[in-house]
């Protein structure tokens, strides 16, 4: 009995102590609303996607563990796959201008480009607000959005971070049985793993 | 041993089980190639760190044990990973190969110096600047061949600076060549390694807030309770980039840091390492492990153990129940009741319906009464689930006492009204209300040495619920098991298509007769694990002495002076069977003795489980299976019979190397109720598989707890399913 108003008060003491300004976003809750704008100079917001579902990938493509999922072809194929299925694919750099993974629009174009990248819009995100707002850690974190709004995946592509290409067939892919299950009108069975790859490279604060 | 239809039954409930398992998905096509976007693999010029293997001893045996420092030079301003590397990043792993015909090289998990904590932007990581040593243990191959030999280990190293490269290194060693050995820079690694304390340490969850507990025999240690840094070593449990606030009140450390987004039911037992520094100013680190009681039973990744809800552990406790009816124990007590409805006429209609709803409240009132006391038992503190009741042996004698009168009675050896004897009379001369009250009771005691399939679940879900949640799950239960009377005693329908009475019924009442002697048989195997060997004959003794008593009583002699003796005889029996009940060892009078069980086979003997084995087990590579038994739990012995000990599972064992840890619930065990409670448990059986050690990563996968139904090919392929 002692023990536990022992502890509830350090429950308490620890609550005093300031959060972070903003809150994780929650798996099963409403995802975090944004608006960015893309390597073409379009904005998109969240709210416009409404009644689709959305997937966000954050890269830098200079980090190994993204050069594994482009140079293999494996990013490419599950955005073309899942665009092709009426999914938006946005793909967010939150890489701060002067540091490692940032890219200009043209820059970000030209990757699109060269790397035969299939997403419906790449976001810059220089300053880093659409990347705090979903606490996203690393390149390539990615999250699924439902087509009400609601965050149900937040995690790692999938289930092997190695940095090698020779892996990704034998791996299990989160983010496609995600996808998966959500357009079979199923609830998506792994909702939340551990990202790997790089951190992001964010604004200084 | 057990009517034809168990077997069957399982065969059912094993369907239901097969179609709940789950399906992993694989995004297809990836291995297809695509020529098209194929670049230079990212391969640095100038590595960022260097590998050396740093053998503590270099003279060596086979079969040997050798602890090898791996030292890591990093370059300035750039870091390497902890085995939970924080907000982004991968841990340093391992692959050990022999070379020049050293194979079966062992590796046990390398261990991790204290790590520190470096900010990236809002991210948090932790490892290892400049330099670091981790350890790992290497056991030679029993034949090792002569002379010099070279030992190489290939690594993955995730080296950053603000930019991440993965390095691959590959670095060796050679033994039995006189070349110089690395004891003093093996033993500063140590010295940086946490200290294991086997503190006893709990984890709780509030408000977002995780909260560290720990018992520790050197409070001084910790004067600076601002230096102390928590380090999980699973990911996910702490937003890592917080601070960690900690407080002491007389032993008990606490630390409190705002929790990760993972959802912490996922981790059974959390190993934490508690850094801080000393009086005199020395970092230092202690590592911990706590048990998660927020742990749900899905902690593996079985079908069955998803976290059952209140209305599907209801349901599942209600089918629980009406399986019991179906048991040896309680068949005849229904069927016997069963029978007093043939006779039944239409206007007798009411009276059957009262007596459906007095059996059905007898059952409920006694099951509450078993419930309320388990709960407030455990409310009390006391280590015991479901089953509790079969632990002390005087219950176990009692019942089989109980199990020997019913059985001499539907045998016809004497008459007394039990409401079991009634067969054949018609309703209205039959017991009264409260005979069939006392029926119900009655069928709650004998159906209490059966657990039925389905009920595990429930109960377990029932027990880490609030009392008025698990007080429904039991009664639902009760329930189920007064459900088919119920059923029979309000549809008229159902009465008639009873057979129509006749002398068959007194031969089918003689024939429930054997289904008792057979539970008796059983009480007595279960006493056996209990007691010794001169408690067991004097038990047996018991049962006889109950008997003659019996037939003394039927054999009064009519001249009063012998009639007097007689009676006096008879007496004197029954006291020396209830004498019996005081005599009985206390259960913990017999510790878990390593002694296998008599109905086991002698190939598949597990070691006795206790906690410090399994952990011992744990920290080495083989897989370890767990088996939590008791004597008096059928379910447990057919699959044991079924599954356990037949020659495909044994075969697996073998095969793969698989360390097998049987507990014995039969008598009260804290320990192994405190396993059971880890896993979402209350009772036996449980069966828990851990695989083995990845060699390459040094990590165990998650353990995954089998079926409550075995059969020999769930085990078999849980087995050999290796994770990669």
């Amino acid at each position: 009995m002692i023990k536990t108003l022992f502890l509830g008060a350090f429950a308490a003491m620890a609550m005093l102590t300031p959060a972070q300004a903003q809150a994780a976003p929650v798996i099963g809750e409403a995802a975090p609303a944004f608006t960015g704008t893309d390597s073409n100079g379009k904005e998109h917001s969240l709210a416009d996607y409404k009644g689709k579902i959305v997937v966000l990938e954050w890269t830098n493509h200079e980090c190994p563990y993204v050069v594994k999922h482009y140079d293999s072809g494996n990013m490419q194929k599950l955005q073309e796959s899942y665009t092709g299925k009426d999914v938006v694919w946005l793909t967010v750099n939150s890489g701060a201008a002067g540091k490692q993974g940032h890219r200009t629009a043209e820059q970000a174009n030209e990757i699109i480009a060269s790397k035969g990248a299939k997403q419906t819009a790449y976001l810059l995100d220089g300053e880093g607000v659409i990347g705090r707002a979903y606490e996203a850690k690393v390149s390539p974190h990615m999250f699924v959005i439902d087509a009400q709004g609601v965050l149900v995946y937040d995690g790692a592509i999938d289930d092997n971070d190695s940095a090698s290409q020779d892996v990704i067939a034998a791996s299990e892919n989160y983010v496609a049985a995600a996808l998966d299950a959500l357009l079979a009108g199923n609830a998506v069975e792994t909702s939340k793993t551990k990202p790997y790859g790089c951190g992001v490279k964010y604004k200084d604060e | 041993m057990y009517p034809r239809f168990i077997p069957a039954l399982f065969l059912a409930l094993l369907i239901f089980t097969a179609g709940a398992a789950h399906q992993a998905h694989a995004f297809p096509g990836t291995n297809a190639g695509a020529p098209a976007y194929r670049a230079a693999n990212p391969v640095p010029d100038t590595p960022n760190v260097t590998v050396t293997l740093l053998p503590e001893k270099t003279d060596l045996k086979g079969g040997e044990t050798v602890t090898v420092g791996i030292r890591q030079k990093i370059r300035k301003g750039w870091h390497t990973y902890w085995v939970n590397p924080g907000d982004s990043g991968t841990e340093t792993r391992a692959s050990w190969s022999g070379v020049g015909g050293i194979g079966g090289l062992k590796a046990d998990a390398i261990q991790w110096p204290v790590p520190k904590r470096m900010p990236i932007g809002p991210l948090m990581n932790f490892g290892y600047e400049n330099e670091v040593v981790l350890l790992q243990d290497i056991t030679l191959p029993k034949k090792l061949p002569a002379g010099p030999q070279t030992i190489t280990a290939d690594f993955e190293i995730l080296v950053c600076q603000e930019i991440c490269i993965p390095e691959s290194h590959t670095a060796s060693f050679t033994i039995n060549d006189g070349s110089e050995a690395h004891r003093q820079a093996v033993d500063q690694a140590r010295g940086k390694l946490p200290l294991d304390m086997g503190w006893q340490t709990e984890i709780a969850e509030e408000n977002g807030t995780l909260i560290v507990s720990t018992k520790t025999d050197m409070p001084s240690a910790f004067t600076k309770l601002r230096s102390i840094e928590l380090y999980p070593e699973e990911w996910g449990m702490i937003a890592n980039p917080e601070q960690s606030a900690a407080a002491l009140k007389n032993n008990v450390l606490a630390i409190t840091h705002k929790r990760g987004d993972r959802d912490l039911a996922e981790i059974p037992v959390a190993k934490l390492v508690i850094a801080y520094e000393d009086a005199s100013g020395a970092r230092k680190a202690i590592r911990v492990s706590a048990l998660n009681k927020l742990a749900a039973p899905n902690a593996g990744a079985s079908a069955e153990q998803k976290d059952i809800g209140f209305s599907k552990a209801l349901l599942l406790a209600f089918l629980g129940g009406l399986i019991l009816n179906l048991m040896p124990c309680v068949f005849p007590v229904l069927s016997m009741k069963a029978m007093s409805l043939v006779e039944l006429k239409d206007k007798e209609a009411a009276k059957a319906r009262l007596h459906g709803i007095v059996y059905t409240l007898g059952i409920l009132v006694s099951f509450a009464l078993v419930a309320g006391l388990l709960l407030i038992l455990k409310a009390g503190g006391a280590q015991i689930g479901w089953g509790f009741q079969l632990q002390h042996p005087a219950v176990i004698l009692f019942l089989a006492y109980l199990f020997l009168l019913l059985g001499l009675n539907l045998a016809g050896f004497f008459e007394i009204d039990f409401g079991l004897s009634n067969a054949g009379q018609s309703l209205a001369r039959q017991q009264g209300v409260a005979g069939t009250f006392f029926t119900g009771v009655l069928a709650t005691i004998v159906a209490t040495p059966c657990t039925a399939p389905f009920m595990a679940a429930a109960m377990g879900f029932a027990l880490t619920q609030s009392a008025a949640v698990a007080m429904s799950v039991f009664l639902a239960l009760g329930f189920g098991l007064a459900f088919p009377y119920l059923a029979l005693s309000f549809v008229p329908a159902l009465q008639r298509s009873l057979p129509r009475p006749g002398a068959w019924m007194e031969t089918f009442r003689q024939f429930l007769a054997f289904l008792m002697f057979i539970a008796v048989g059983w009480l007595i195997a279960v006493l056996a694990e209990q007691v010794g060997f001169i408690q067991l004959f004097y038990a047996q003794l018991g049962l006889v002495a109950v008997a003659f008593g019996i037939w003394l009583f039927k054999h009064l002699p009519s001249r009063r002076k012998w009639r007097f003796a007689v009676i006096i005889l008879a007496l004197l029996s029954f006291l020396f069977a209830i004498s019996n009940f005081f005599t009985e060892a206390a259960p913990q009078g017999r510790a878990i003795s390593g002694e296998p069980l008599a109905v086991e086979s002698p190939v598949l003997e597990g070691e006795p489980f206790t906690r410090a084995r399994l952990n011992a087990l744990l920290k080495g590579d083989d897989p370890v299976f767990v088996n939590m038994t008791a004597a008096w739990c059928i379910t447990c012995k057919v699959n044991e019979k079924v599954a356990l000990e037949t020659r495909r599972v044994r075969g697996a064992f073998d095969e793969y190397g698989v360390r097998y840890l049987k507990g014995d619930w039969t008598n009260q065990n804290p320990e192994i109720t405190n396993f059971l409670e880890e896993y979402g448990r209350s009772g036996v059986p449980i069966y828990v598989y851990y695989g083995p050690r990845n060699a390459m990563s040094g990590a165990r996968p998650a353990p995954v707890i089998l079926p409550q139904i075995l059969t020999a090919g769930i085990v078999a392929d849980s087995i050999a399913q290796q994770p990669q």
